[in-house]
């Protein structure tokens, strides 16, 4: 019991503050809820599944389970955690000057609303792909969804957040002349 | 662009083509501007992207994590399953509380009316029941033999005898908790069961019969022993001559796996409506919570508070007292 608590610790200390930045991404920065429901998975996975996963396997059933809680979110409404959130980011400390700050800020927001405007299976994949670095098959695994389905996803992902990018840098600089 | 070789290049900067395949592309990128563009536009969303850090920054890890994950979680647990179907979450907790209560009041009405309705088959099939049906022993009966379904009745065992004419009130505590213990199926409605399958696919890898098997109670009585042994030797801690409590870290290690225990078998007492134990092991969470938030090399101070909280709420007598209870239960 002892080393399965241990187990449990690394594995919440290595993969925690990944799953809530996975989270709040595909929950559009809702950054309260995102740390919420990545308790709630490890919960569920120390509960239901933790002796019974074979070894590896714990990672992939945290994202999958997490991404079931953050569908269920979404089809309970959006609005409720807004302004929650707002104050958040309101108090959350800041560690650089106003000004970077303010454009950090900018740039996290700009992605934020970019990935927003994806589907949420599209933005699922290409947030696995690009922040936890998982391949096509385990992304596959996580999302129960084929190789290929993964690699047309993510493709539609890209094409469709470049254009996005392409029609954001253009009003930039309509604004800026 | 003349040549779209995007999604190529898509499966390129993922390291998904075999080697030819990237040799050819690479050769092609050499000369042509437009897929060079895609590939840097397809790198320069990867790095935002990637780039990206939570808004508000996850706790650090180590024991500070384990105090994260216990006080939210019991924060949502008070919601519940049902508070977050309900979309209560957030709301007031009177709010909260009195929705749950009012449903959980209509469920407890919708399980009477059940229960006085129904009658299993085997009940109806032979009147007969066995004798001390009533009395709780959970090796008598295999998990499947019909007399236990007949004795679930909650009727009182009449052998040799005409059934009486006004019938024995029923027991619906006592068959529920006859049916846990003997690891049966349950016959009879729960309010559990009356969940709405809004989370039917988060749960899916639950297993009712391990959350829900006689082991708990085992689980418990060894927890609560173990939180105990805790509490003494925390309590037994002495400062050395400087003034300062040698090391606790064995002590901090400990309540962490202890913690993490603790909020499951407190969720799943809360879940059984054990109330006794849930509230034991709520009182227990903050100790546990702030032995494992201590510092390797703690200050004397810090060690002195949680000694006297543990004095205070009487916790080591409390858990010896319900583990030999609980332990003997089990028996």
């Amino acid at each position: 019991m002892a080393s399965e608590d241990e187990e449990f610790t690394t594995l919440f200390q290595d993969f925690y503050p990944s799953l809530c930045r996975f989270l709040e991404c595909l929950l559009g920065g809702r950054a309260a809820l995102a740390q919420d429901l990545a308790q709630e998975s490890f919960l569920q996975l120390h509960r239901t599944a933790w002796s019974k996963l074979p070894p590896g396997e714990a990672r992939f059933w945290l994202y999958r389970v997490a991404r079931n809680f953050a569908i269920n979110e979404f089809r309970k409404g959006q609005t409720r955690y807004r302004l929650f959130e707002q104050v958040v980011q309101v108090m959350s400390p800041r560690r650089r000057n106003p000004e970077e700050e303010y454009e950090a800020q900018e740039q996290q927001q700009m992605v934020l609303e970019m990935l927003q405007s994806l589907p949420e299976d599209q933005r699922a994949a290409l947030l696995l792909r690009e922040q936890e670095q998982l391949s096509y098959r385990e992304i596959g695994h996580v999302l129960n969804i084929s190789e290929s389905k993964v690699k047309i996803d993510i493709f539609r992902a890209r094409t469709a957040l470049r254009e996005c990018w392409a029609k954001r840098a253009k009003a930039h600089r309509a604004r800026g002349h | 662009m003349a040549c779209d070789q995007s999604e190529k290049i898509s499966l390129l900067i993922d390291g998904e083509l075999t080697a030819t395949e990237v040799r050819s592309l690479e050769l092609h990128l050499a000369r042509c501007e437009d897929c060079n563009q895609v590939r840097a536009d397809f790198l320069g969303l990867r790095s935002q992207i990637s780039a990206y850090s939570p808004l508000l920054a996850p706790s650090k890890p180590g024991p500070a994590l384990a105090a994260v994950l216990a006080k939210p979680s019991r924060e949502r647990h008070q919601a519940g399953w049902l508070g977050r179907f309900l979309g209560l979450g957030d709301a007031l907790p009177v709010a909260r509380y009195a929705t749950i209560a009012a449903l959980l009041m209509i469920s407890v009405a919708i399980g009477t009316i059940a229960l006085l309705r129904y009658r299993p088959p085997t009940e109806i099939a032979n009147n007969k029941s066995t004798p001390g049906a009533d009395v709780v022993n959970p090796t008598a009966a295999s998990p499947d033999s019909p007399d236990q379904l007949a004795s679930n009745s909650g009727r009182k065992p009449s052998k040799g005898k005409p059934r009486e004419a006004t019938p024995n009130q029923r027991k619906p505590d006592s068959k529920i908790k006859r049916s846990k213990e003997q690891g049966t199926p349950k016959p009879l409605p729960q309010l559990q069961n009356s969940a709405p399958p809004t989370y039917a696919f988060v749960n899916e890898p639950d297993d009712p019969a391990a959350t829900r098997s006689g082991d708990t109670d085992a689980l418990t009585a060894s927890h609560l022993e173990q939180s105990e042994l805790l509490l003494r030797a925390f309590r037994n801690l002495r400062p050395n001559r400087s003034g300062r409590i040698a090391e606790v870290a064995y002590e901090r290690r400990r309540a962490q796996q202890l913690l993490y225990r603790n909020i499951m078998l407190r969720r799943e007492a809360d879940s059984e409506g054990d109330v006794e134990v849930s509230s034991l092991l709520g009182s227990l969470e903050p100790i546990l919570l702030d032995i494992a938030n201590l510092r390797d090399k703690p200050r004397r101070g810090d060690v002195e508070t949680i000694k006297e909280r543990v004095e205070r709420t009487s916790l080591v007598p409390l858990l010896q007292v319900n583990s030999m209870a609980v332990a003997r239960a089990n028996e």
